[in-house]
């Protein structure tokens, strides 16, 4: 009986320091957009209890296992503007750190999948481009020498 | 809301800020005194000399855009975002042959809508005039609310209080000496902005070897170095034609091109362009350099100011850094906002009081009536300015209303004569294609097909029942300026 009283006091403390423990865990979670067409993104910190005023770190990487991670920002802020991303996908997690805290868990990776737009699209729109404004350069000049030949 | 980038007490901001000012008001009262016919008051006499030409175009063209969207086009889109927004100095360096041509085909003209009324009759002129003035108060309120944020950022000054302290000295001394006190601060301004923008990339050069950021950059931001991004090429091109449609309309140029004494308007342009373009090349850098400097940016917008009082902190600068910033950025501002003042103002009355109600001015009322206009678009713009209203995106959106003026003015300017009514409907239609492609297509393609539309309609127009265009009324404009002079 005693054993027993004994055996359960050891598993309800085990219990409640381990449920502390996990409760007082700081943690972070990663928002943001999931794809972009230029290779910007935005991502923000949610800051979970217990965390608050904790610097925050984040990883990039091209798989979610992220076997050779890219440290991206280590800081307190909230959020950050990530640009120049090549078109690829790319993966995200954040964790707070920390004095004696380097063990916290990492957020669920966020994937972010950047597209340019198709090329053929794109050489379309610039010849386009390139046409008016050429036409416009042409017309200028072209007009300018004339007119100050002819006086009129 | 940008981000509090350098702190400073707000007794220093207000006292930089009321220094400046009241330098401004000084010079503008000072210089304003010439101005004591219609043609001095508008025109600056039509006798500014090649500095104070080239100054104030350059002056005008750098605006509080220039300091934060260059930085944030680098930032975002690299080496050919950084490029795009330089792409506007072509704007500039494209109408020095046409300032020389406006000025023989309109020896006494006062306003673009002269030009506008010459060429396309009052269907045109119309089109033209709700346009350029759409264009022009958006112009003005973004200037407004950039003001306010960045004294309200950089100074601790409230919103409400920095805006409209910008907006009353930029009124008071454009209504004390009209273009005359525009010019002669902005040649004052255009000195500052070209010695500290250029010192601040010199500075944020010094941080960091070129070597380092390009290695750091090819690293962690690989897209910005490359030169086929198809969001930044595309940029560069909406940004050229956006800059065409803004230079070769607005009157802010024209008045300076009637301005310019004759012969002169030519080299004033082309060097106007050539010491504007090194600016925004020098404020992309900042952005570029964001990543390499390890500068977390939460707001785009704002990236520009953040590096530059990153890189001052790290001179050693300190506090100085925000009063460099401050001055640098209110400069660039009112530098442009006197600019529409005087330049929206002209239009109201020379083109709607006189040209379309059909009033006559003596001496005496052609001054309160230049002040009255001059004070209702500063009371619109101080309004739209606090109502929270996202102007930027009508401003953004304003590229392809002034793109579809880009053709009509070249035909008017170098052509024989056209179809008046396919001209003017070539505008209606580029700015209608152009708005349905920036808003449901992407927004970095509406000044590109609203040019482009409207070039297709002014083709049109050269081949199909072409009327050649008839000679500026030269003599009723000159009647009506000597009716003003002599009294």
């Amino acid at each position: 009986m005693r054993t027993n009283l004994r055996m359960l006091g050891y598993a309800l403390s085990f219990f409640f320091l381990f449920g502390f423990l996990a409760a007082s865990a700081a943690s972070v979670g990663l928002t943001g957009a999931e794809t972009s067409s230029d290779g910007t993104v935005h991502l923000e910190f949610d800051i979970l209890a217990g965390s608050e005023g904790q610097m925050v770190e984040l990883q990039q990487d091209r798989h979610p296992d992220f076997p050779s991670p890219l440290l991206r920002y280590r800081g307190s802020e909230a959020a950050t503007y990530l640009t120049g991303l090549s078109p690829s996908k790319h993966y995200f997690r954040a964790r707070v750190v920390g004095v004696g805290m380097e063990e916290n868990p990492w957020s669920a990776p966020h994937l972010v999948t950047v597209r340019y737009l198709p090329r053929r699209q794109l050489v379309t729109l610039l010849a386009v481009g390139s046409f008016v404004a050429l036409s416009i350069v042409l017309a200028i000049v072209g007009g300018s020498l004339r007119t100050r030949k002819t006086g009129a | 809301m940008i981000p509090c980038v350098a702190s400073m007490a707000p007794t220093t901001g207000w006292m930089i800020v009321l220094s400046l000012g009241a330098l401004w008001i000084a010079l503008g009262i000072y210089l304003g005194r010439k101005a004591k016919t219609a043609e001095g008051y508008m025109l600056a006499g039509r006798n500014v000399g090649l500095a104070f030409g080239a100054a104030t175009a350059m002056a005008t063209w750098v605006t509080s855009n220039t300091m934060m969207v260059a930085p944030l086009l680098a930032f975002e889109k690299g080496i050919w975002g950084m490029l795009a927004y330089s792409s506007a100095c072509f704007g500039l360096l494209l109408f020095a042959p046409m300032a020389g041509r406006i000025r023989k085909i309109l020896p006494q003209g006062t306003t673009s809508g002269d030009f506008f009324r010459n060429r396309y009759g009052t269907a045109g002129w119309v089109v033209f005039l709700l346009i350029t003035l759409v264009y022009s108060v958006t112009w003005l309120v973004t200037m407004a609310i950039a003001g306010g944020r960045l004294l309200e950022a950089l100074g601790g000054i409230p919103y409400e209080q920095g805006m409209s302290l910008i907006l009353f000295v930029c009124v008071a001394y454009t209504l004390f000496g009209g273009l005359y006190a525009v010019i002669g601060t902005d040649f004052v301004q255009s000195l500052i902005i070209l010695i500290g923008v250029v010192f601040l990339g010199f500075m944020a050069l010094r941080q960091i070897p070129f070597e380092q950021a390009y290695d750091h950059l090819a690293t962690h931001q690989p897209g910005l170095l490359d030169v086929l991004m198809p969001a930044a090429l595309l940029a560069l091109f909406n940004n050229m034609i956006f800059g065409f449609g803004e230079v070769f309309h607005n009157n802010v140029w024209w008045s300076r091109a009637f301005a310019i004494r004759k012969g002169l308007a030519f080299r004033a342009y082309l060097l106007a362009g050539l010491l504007w373009l090194p600016i925004p090349i020098a404020a992309g850098l900042l952005g570029l350099l964001a990543g390499p400097l390890g500068v977390n940016v939460t707001d785009p917008s704002a990236v520009g100011p953040l590096v530059a009082q990153h890189v001052l902190d790290g001179a050693g600068f300190g506090a100085a850094a925000g009063v460099i910033i401050l001055i640098v950025l209110f400069c660039s501002i009112a530098s442009s906002v006197d600019s529409l003042l005087a330049a929206t103002s002209d239009l109201l009355v020379k083109d709607v009081y006189v040209g379309w109600f059909g009033r006559t001015l003596d001496d005496r009322g052609f001054r309160k009536v230049a002040a009255v206009a001059i004070l209702g678009v500063a009371a619109v713009a101080w309004g739209l300015a606090l109502s929270g209203w996202n102007i930027a995106t009508v401003l953004y959106s304003a590229g392809p209303l002034v793109a579809s003026l880009i053709w009509p003015v070249i035909a008017g300017l170098y052509w024989k004569g056209c179809n008046r009514a396919i001209v003017v409907a070539g505008m209606i239609a580029g700015t209608g294609f152009g708005l349905m492609v920036e808003f449901g297509v992407g927004s970095y393609l509406g000044a590109l097909v609203g040019g482009a539309v409207s070039m297709a309609f002014t083709f049109l127009a050269r081949y199909v029942s072409p009327t050649p265009f008839t000679p500026s009324p030269v003599n009723k404009e000159t009647e009506l300026l000597q009716q003003l002079d002599q009294l």
